[in-house]
């Protein structure tokens, strides 16, 4: 439930900007008719994804009781003592244990899939680092050039692989093979305008 | 028809016909690799059309839209991993015969089932569209507008797990599509960086939205490769094999039917045919139980189906703008890259072209069978290539792809940002497809809009153009319809699962 809430908020934030990316205009508002007319609807879907998965209500009626706890630390004791009188047979004490183990099991949930969540975007960081050093040396260094180093570091980091081995031979001869036919294709056949760098 | 004739030397020309067949070989490929779908084959493909005629790079795209969904059947087969989302219910049963020592015959049979599938979807595309296309020429700036809003919404709704997040998607890719000028005032908008001057190119919006997601996906930690096993291939041979699927004649027409009526349904796709034709022929067959342990009428119908749907899918997308499956989707970019603007006109004023396309359709189908039942024998070695070396691969090939198109890195640089947010947005349950079809829509929804809000500010009035009429209501209710339907499905499945 926590993920499903940040990623209706999230939407409803992303909605709200684009709006006001569209309303805030000086020259040619007439123009920004159209895009903030999407814009609304967008906000319409995010109210829609706030109430239906991200159970508004629910939520809101969670945060009064949250409160009403925190101002007067009352409210559990009420809930727990109408829960009682309505299960005489069960003791107070079970109820109380199968709620709040609903309710971690709930927050675990979401909870370990923001966990894989991080842990994928640290696996992936590398890969990001690559790219970014890629497409910023690209039209300094040579757009062939990065693309031989881009292709051989996103294998390197990836695999297992000892320094001086056979298999990093490998790589290095699969790299070359593979930007020699990248600049077959495009410099000869193609004959793409590679932008004017250090190297080709 | 006379012109469907006419046309189809055109697709044996030497330099048209060894594109068909380097497509198809190179789908197949494609396809048989893990990880790699149709959609994203298609995409990366599009930036190649563009150095190319447009007959010859629409063959391109055709052959590769062809034989990827056959060529994901081998992974499917062999690795229990769909190739592509159509292949989904191939697993069912092709992967029970392989372990059984029949993965030869089973790969046998679903190139046998696609050509048969693929070959009388194709019949319909020609049969089909020109009837549809000549009905839209009575089409004005309001349907247009309901027909490209219903294209949106329809993916947005049919294509993806959540319809609210499905149309949220969608319209998120309508807002993109208004960056940079606009149709009618010609004012620039959402001008922050200059890398987005002149707007979204297209091409860098399928490819980062379609590539980089899947490259990204391929290094994260995952498992489903753990206690993958590939199997040997024994000998059949292929008259044996076509003689066993002639026997199940009844998976095969439920296939093809299903297929083609799926096909015809814009936004479905493919694993929905594939499924569909799957439960229906074992729900009709007397050997129920020997579904899912091994059954080749399983593998007929899902393979017959998928393919079926590919020539289908494409009625809608050509006469309408509507594609019948996310693959179709990207098509219409390749189209439009072209100056191929689908509707009435596209049948008059570019016949040579789209009917050679619709001829190397039928003809891809030939070759698929044919090439994909050559290289089954030796299909696994491609399930062998890391993972790892096909992303370093694809980055590459993306960036190139990308900068090719208008030898600019601005193109390059709004790919690769797309792709990575569409990445973080695909794990939270949002999909790049409604986003795309959004992108690519969306200037014919603005200028469409803009045209009749124009005409019904000096005739009746904007509300009474866009609402008013039986075809405006008819596709407005459909938009409505659809989406109301989905929601059903969606609340009733919900309802299963709790």
């Amino acid at each position: 439930m926590l993920k499903k809430r940040i990623i209706a908020v999230g939407s409803l934030l992303l909605s709200l900007l684009l709006l006001s990316l569209g309303s805030n205009v000086e020259v040619g508002q007439k123009a920004y008719f159209f895009p903030n007319m999407i814009a609304y609807f967008l906000i319409g879907f995010s109210c829609l994804l706030l109430v239906v998965e991200a159970k508004l209500f629910n939520w809101l009626d969670e945060i009064k009781a949250q409160l009403l706890t925190f101002m007067f630390s009352t409210s559990e004791k009420t809930d727990v003592s109408t829960t009682h009188k309505k299960y005489q047979n069960i003791s107070e004490y079970s109820i109380l244990y199968t709620s709040i183990s609903r309710v971690v099991a709930v927050e675990d949930k979401s909870v370990v899939t923001l966990r894989r969540l991080r842990d994928e975007f640290f696996s992936l960081v590398p890969m990001l680092v690559v790219i970014s050093i890629y497409l910023n040396f690209a039209e300094v260094v040579g757009l062939y050039s990065t693309s031989f180093f881009a292709f051989l570091s996103i294998v390197l980091i990836y695999t297992d692989v000892r320094p001086r081995s056979n298999k990093l031979i490998k790589i290095v001869t699969i790299s070359f093979t593979f930007t020699g036919s990248i600049y077959f294709i495009f410099a000869v056949l193609l004959k793409l305008q590679a932008p004017s760098a250090w190297f080709i | 028809m006379l012109d469907f004739i006419t046309y189809l030397p055109e697709v044996f020309t030497a330099w048209n016909f060894t594109i068909l067949v380097l497509g198809t070989v190179g789908g197949l490929i494609l396809g048989a690799t893990p990880g790699l779908s149709p959609t994203m084959a298609v995409a990366l493909l599009i930036p190649f059309t563009f150095h190319m005629q447009p007959a010859t790079g629409l063959i391109l795209l055709g052959a590769a839209y062809t034989s990827t969904v056959a060529g994901g059947a081998v992974s499917a087969i062999l690795l229990s991993i769909p190739g592509a989302p159509a292949n989904i219910a191939t697993t069912l049963d092709g992967h029970p015969l392989a372990k059984q020592g029949k993965a030869t015959a089973a790969l046998h049979y679903c190139f046998i089932s696609s050509f048969v599938g693929g070959v009388l979807g194709v019949l319909v595309l020609i049969f089909f569209t020109p009837t549809l296309s000549q009905w839209a020429l009575g089409f004005g700036p309001s349907h247009l507008f309901w027909v490209a809003i219903l294209g949106v919404t329809v993916i947005g709704s049919l294509g993806t797990g959540s319809v609210i997040k499905g149309l949220f998607s969608g319209f998120v890719g309508l807002w993109i599509s208004t960056v940079g000028y606009d149709p009618i005032l010609g004012v620039e908008r959402f001008y922050y960086t200059e890398h987005v001057a002149g707007g979204i190119n297209i091409i860098a919006a399928l490819v980062g939205l379609f590539a980089i997601p899947q490259v990204l996906s391929m290094i994260t930690p995952k498992s489903i490769a753990d206690g993958a096993t590939t199997y040997t291939m024994e000998d059949q041979s292929v008259l044996t094999s076509i003689k066993e699927t002639l026997q199940r004649w009844k998976a095969l027409v439920i296939g093809s039917i299903t297929g083609i009526i799926v096909g015809l349904i814009p936004g479905a796709g493919g694993q929905i045919a594939g499924l569909v034709a799957y439960d229906q022929t074992r729900k009709m067959s007397a050997n129920k139980a020997r579904f899912g342990k091994g059954e080749p009428a399983g593998v007929i119908a899902a393979e017959s189906a998928n393919n079926a749907m590919v020539g289908p899918s494409l009625v809608p997308l050509l006469t309408l703008s509507v594609p019948g499956s996310p693959t179709a989707a990207v098509l219409l970019g390749g189209l439009l890259i072209h100056g191929l603007f689908p509707g009435p006109s596209l049948f008059t004023d570019h016949a040579p072209i789209v009917w050679t396309f619709i001829d190397s359709l039928l003809v891809g189908q030939v070759l698929m069978c044919v090439f994909g039942i050559a290289i089954s024998r030796y299909s696994r070695f491609v399930m062998e290539i890391p993972e790892f070396y096909m992303a370093a691969a694809i980055t590459v090939l993306a960036v190139f792809g990308t900068y090719s198109v208008q030898n600019s890195f601005s193109d390059v640089l709004v790919m690769m940002t797309l792709g990575v947010s569409m990445f973080f947005a695909s794990k939270i349950g949002f999909s790049p497809s409604p986003v795309v079809l959004g992108i690519i829509l969306g200037p014919i929804a603005e200028t469409n809009f803009l045209q009749g809000q124009l005409i019904g500010s000096v005739s009746d009035g904007v509300f009474s153009y866009f609402f008013i009429g039986p075809l405006n209501i008819t596709l407005i209710a459909i938009v409505v319809l659809s989406v109301a339907y989905s929601a059903y499905s969606e609340i009733k499945s919900r309802k299963k699962t709790a």
